[in-house]
């Protein structure tokens, strides 16, 4: 009897949680992976019949789609990785003692607090030609000051990473620095009577006790990136042409503009899988890290 | 003179932030005291338009949804960490816990579900149940959205506190439980803060998921009441801009509370190995 | 917790106290986590089986429903109407005895949807006057809609699923006309044919009933709603600077795109500091508008009568490549032409900064109080030689739920709001403009707006967008590739290639060069 409650006491813990996350979580998870086999009339839910992969040909058919998918990837890496450098920037400042941290620490976080439709609209503005950032860019001697930003594909797709950068950071921000505030200050003590730099206590103390809310902020930062549509549409709409177009925008079109549920569905399970591929070997290690050490 | 490099240094590093995060929220609240002709323009506004900040407060469109969130988040935020917590603790520390690392994945393959892809079924789902527009059902919804994030983030914060003294506790005697209640939470306050804050935020941001499941002012939150501000044929971007700052501020009130525990932290308290 | 009690909890353990409580609560703790979990088992178990019930239900609802109407076509109207109501209840239709739906003064509630945009709250003004003083049995609940792109998705998605199951609790819709073809050809709306007839149809914008006019497919026509707020493309311009100060007229056919694109070449070197044209061409629905436009007045056409499609055809590529030369060539748009949005293109022309704005009928609203008040006029849209000019068509109108539990009533009250003087109220009270042509000539409307005479030359010459059910997705597939043409990532030819190939494709139709 002490055993068997022993081994289901975990499973009690956890059933609050499994309990909702299968209700809002996993059915309907299931439901779309069943509706992403069938054709459904577009604006209801009305279903018309099977067609088995007939809606993953028509979608990977889109050039729109391929373009999202390669955005997807290039957002991933050079959002993602870059955001999570920023954040360990700006949390190891924040990590200082000096005054006013506290307030710093609360602007990064109101930042990010901002309803992601207002703050995509306002790197719109400041992006538009004539706007602040080509005219400051005229100064500098960047580009003329009607440089449309927002209508050259590439550049577009930069504006992105970097408005993505701005908006998630902050998320990465507060973990690393979560993590950082565990690190014992005695280790940072005695490092400074033994004379170390700032560097060298950096890299030798504080970032191998955080690795694990490094990955952990990655993977986090990532996710969120590659899920967001709301700020890439504010921003660019999946334009110009559909060269910002992500995974994401391109799933939230299909489904909520089009009203097409049969190949929304079918989008939103290649999103997941693509989710779950790409983000597959940072998962492995949280938890080999995680479970490793016991 | 190190130290004087290392001041030099960190007051340029607070400068960028400050311009790199603050400047687009700088931006937004120069937007909304702008007349609505000048919201495009990049100069100074012509004239500081702070009745606005009234009109925005006062208008009937906005305060519910305001009050919808604060509804919503307060509701929210403690029942995800009260749901949470056991789990996260039992993935963290339950060696005993033979499905520990299957669970553990399980829990991160649904944080990773893009909402996305999930929001139209929900409607479905709700609107069977009659909870559909009804705070409940935004609270059931997000409640299941970010428990996994929760439990993620909290099982980490839970493993770095040290085993004596769990060992200590464990030893006396205690129950699993209490453990949890009286030592591990304890400890690990700044963690929790952080979960607490970033659920809260999180929740307080969503907008795609809010809006396919809430339709009128009896559900609606604040992300979607900022843009009910239609002029008379158009979106008012300078009162838009009013309510998104309007809408930031109980964040920022909240984040700057629990920045205390955050940045104590654990501190002299731990004694690693 | 501090250093020194993480050294006393070391050092002493934790107070016995503790213990006592624990090893009982313990025991309860065990039973009543296993009770906790047997119930909430049960509970899951019955949500499940209940929503696996739930996604067959409203199929079956549907089928039932128009089984009932096809055997009773020879029943009169209003019967039918009363028996589908019933037909949950009785599923075997007996001679049925016509009945009022509505004895009254039962009090009786109708929702409707409304647009959330109310010039002047003139909308809610009549509805409470209908409330007060025309039936004071009806009360009338307002479901407002959100605003602006995606959200007006939402707002479609709302209406159809109401339609479909048909459920009671939205009586009155508020479609826009793009809409026409997936609610007439799925049955979403109520048939009006039978109170709304062709007589009464001619009095309304030629162009709004067509988008509403449909073959079901028993090859009945039928109307699925009667239009009511009015919204066309114009091209407005500075009546100061064209015509009295370079003396230009606009003339009565309007000009054609190359006189046009000619003239603003010119205005653009008189006049430095002004743009040319400002014209929202981002990638949103308002692209396909412009399309639409510069499409009909080149006599293109989307598709032909059996769904081929003809997009990828010379008429086409020459609409398109105009709109190409517009931007890229003449360089008469305004700089945010291709990412801005439809406000921006707004406020450059009622802030004096534009000469010439494509844009619908509410420019003249706006303008009042604005720098270009008294200013501005509107003229046609150019068009191609040897075709006419040719304005696209937006607006609302209003259908009734075939789910509708009362619906005489809703009738009732769709036919005051869309009635001569209702509609004229609502115009002289600063509300939209309406969908009668008729009060465009009426001398009162005229004093008040003056420019009701330009509106008028602009209905009679209306295009609608394709009229398909499905448009929703042919005009997202649309405005991608439209806007990636005008973007100089494909050419012009291969744009619509791609998208007529699309379209074909999504259709199960052929593409079609004539």
């Amino acid at each position: 009897m002490r055993k068997l409650y022993s081994i289901l006491t975990p499973f009690f813990y956890c059933l609050p949680a499994f309990i909702i996350t299968f209700f809002i979580l996993l059915v309907p998870l299931l439901n779309t992976l069943y509706r992403s086999f069938l054709k459904i009339r577009i604006g209801s839910t009305e279903i018309l019949g099977f067609i088995g992969l007939g809606n993953y040909i028509n979608i990977i058919d889109d050039t729109a789609f391929r373009v999202s998918f390669l955005n997807s990837l290039i957002l991933g890496f050079a959002g993602a990785l870059p955001a999570v450098l920023v954040a360990l920037f700006v949390a190891s400042v924040c990590n200082q003692q000096f005054r006013g941290n506290r307030i710093i620490l609360s602007l990064i976080v109101a930042a990010w607090a901002i309803p992601p439709i207002v703050a995509g609209r306002v790197w719109k503005i400041l992006l538009l030609p004539n706007g602040l950032v080509s005219t400051v860019g005229s100064y500098l001697g960047l580009c003329q000051r009607s440089y449309s930003i927002l209508g050259d594909p590439s550049v577009a797709l930069i504006s992105v990473i970097i408005a993505s950068i701005w908006k998630f950071s902050p998320f990465a921000t507060l973990i690393l620095l979560g993590g950082m505030r565990t690190v014992p200050p005695e280790l940072y003590e005695a490092a400074k009577i033994d004379g170390a730099t700032f560097y060298k206590t950096f890299r030798y103390i504080t970032l191998p006790l955080i690795a694990r809310y490094f990955n952990i902020a990655v993977l986090f930062v990532s996710m969120y990136i590659a899920a967001t549509v709301d700020l890439v549409y504010a921003l660019t709409g999946g334009g110009p042409g559909y060269a910002t177009e992500i995974l994401a925008s391109y799933t939230y079109k299909v489904y909520f503009l089009q009203q097409d549920f049969g190949r929304g569905s079918a989008t939103s399970i290649i999103l997941i899988l693509w989710a779950l591929i790409s983000m597959g070997p940072l998962i492995y290690f949280i938890s080999k890290q995680m479970f490793g050490r016991e | 003179m190190r130290i004087g490099l290392y001041n030099i240094l960190l007051f340029i590093a607070v400068v960028f932030i400050v311009i790199f995060y603050f400047g687009p929220f700088f931006w937004t609240i120069l937007i909304s005291l702008k007349p609505e002709e000048e919201v495009y323009s990049i100069g100074l506004p012509s004239k500081f338009m702070f009745d606005r900040y009234y009109k925005v407060l006062l208008s009937d469109r906005f305060i519910p949804t305001f009050l919808n969130s604060f509804k919503i988040a307060f509701a929210t935020t403690p029942l995800i960490v009260l749901i949470a917590s056991p789990a996260a603790y039992a993935i963290a520390r339950f060696k005993e816990f033979r499905g520990r690392t299957g669970v553990f994945i399980l829990f991160l393959v649904l944080m990773l579900l893009p909402h996305v892809a999930i929001a139209g079924y929900i409607y479905n789902m709700l609107t069977g149940l009659g909870l559909y527009d009804t705070i409940p059902g935004v609270v059931l919804t997000y409640t299941g959205l970010f428990t996994p994030f929760a439990i993620w983030t909290l099982s980490s914060y839970f493993r770095s506190v040290p085993k004596e003294i769990e060992e200590a506790a464990f030893m006396d005697g205690a129950s699993r439980l209490s453990i949890l209640t009286r030592v591990i939470l304890p400890i690990s306050l700044p963690g929790i803060a952080v979960t607490t804050i970033l659920c809260f935020i999180l929740i307080w941001s969503e907008f795609l998921v809010a809006f396919t499941i809430t339709l009128t002012y009896n559900a609606r939150p604040v992300t979607i009441g900022t843009l009910l501000f239609v002029g008379l044929y158009e979106l008012q971007w300078s009162e838009v801009a009013t309510a998104a700052i309007i809408a930031t501020i109980p964040v920022l009130v909240i984040a700057f509370l629990t920045s205390k525990y955050i940045i104590r932290g654990l501190i002299a308290a731990v004694i690693r190995g | 917790m501090n250093k020194k009690d993480m050294e006393d909890i070391k050092k002493k353990g934790l107070p016995p106290v503790m213990f006592k409580k624990v090893s009982r609560r313990q025991a309860l703790g065990t039973a009543g986590k296993v009770t906790i979990a047997a119930v909430v088992a049960g509970v899951v178990g019955a949500i499940g089986g209940y929503l696996v019930g739930l996604t067959a239900a409203p199929a079956k609802t549907v089928t039932e429903t128009k089984t009932v109407t096809a055997a009773a076509a020879t029943v009169t109207q209003t019967v039918t109407q009363t028996v589908t109501k019933t037909v949950t209840a009785s599923p075997t239709p007996t001679t049925v005895i016509p009945t009022p739906t509505v004895t009254p003064p039962t009090k009786i509630k109708l929702v409707m949807t409304q647009h959330p945009v109310d010039p002047n709250q003139m909308y809610a003004k009549m509805a409470k006057k209908y409330s007060t003083e025309i039936k004071p049995y009806v009360e009338i609940e307002i479901a407002w809609g959100p605003t602006g792109g995606g959200a007006v998705a939402e707002y479609y998605r709302i209406q159809v699923e109401a339609g479909r199951a048909r459920s009671p609790t939205l009586d009155i819709f508020n479609l826009d006309v793009i809409w026409g073809a997936a609610f007439n050809d799925n049955d979403w709306c109520l048939d009006l044919s039978d109170r709304f007839p062709p007589e009464e149809q001619a009095k309304f914008i030629p162009a709004m009933i067509e988008s509403w006019t449909w073959i079901d497919k028993k090859g009945h026509k039928r109307i699925g709603a009667v239009p009511w707020m009015a919204d066309i493309g114009g091209m407005w311009y500075r009546k100061d600077i064209v015509e009295e100060k370079e003396g230009i007229k606009p003339p009565a056919n309007g000009w054609t795109w190359e006189e046009f694109f000619g003239i603003c070449v010119e205005l653009k070197e008189k006049y430095p500091d002004m743009y040319p044209l400002a014209i929202d061409n981002a990638k949103s629905e308002q692209l396909i508008c412009n399309f639409q436009e510069f499409l009909a007045s080149n006599g293109g056409e989307w598709f032909d009568e059996e769904w081929n499609v003809l997009i990828a055809d010379t008429p086409a590529i020459e609409a398109l490549q105009a709109m190409y030369d517009m931007i890229h060539k003449h360089k008469i748009c305004h700089p945010e032409t291709l990412t801005g949005d439809l406000e921006i293109a707004r406020k450059h022309f009622t802030e004096g900064r534009a000469i010439f704005h494509r844009n619908w009928c509410y420019v003249w609203g706006v303008a009042l109080g604005s720098p270009v008040e008294g200013k501005i006029w509107e003229t046609l849209i150019p068009h191609f030689p040897g075709h006419e000019s040719k304005s696209c068509v937006g607006g609302w109108s209003w259908a009734i739920n075939p789910g509708c539990r009362y619906i005489d009533e809703a009738w009732e009250l769709i036919k005051w709001f869309t009635s001569y003087d209702t509609m004229k109220e609502l115009m002289l009270g600063g509300s939209w403009l309406h969908a009668r042509i008729d009060l465009y000539k009426d001398p009162d409307i005229i004093k008040a707006i003056p420019i009701a005479p330009a509106y008028y030359e602009l209905y009679k010459r209306g295009t609608i967008r394709p009229k398909h059910p499905e448009y929703m997705t042919i005009s997202d597939f649309a405005q991608t590739e439209l806007h990636a043409a005008l973007s100089n990532m494909k050419s012009v030819e291969q744009a619509l290639n791609d998208l007529a190939k699309r379209i074909a494709d999504f259709l199960g139709t052929k593409v079609v060069k004539r």
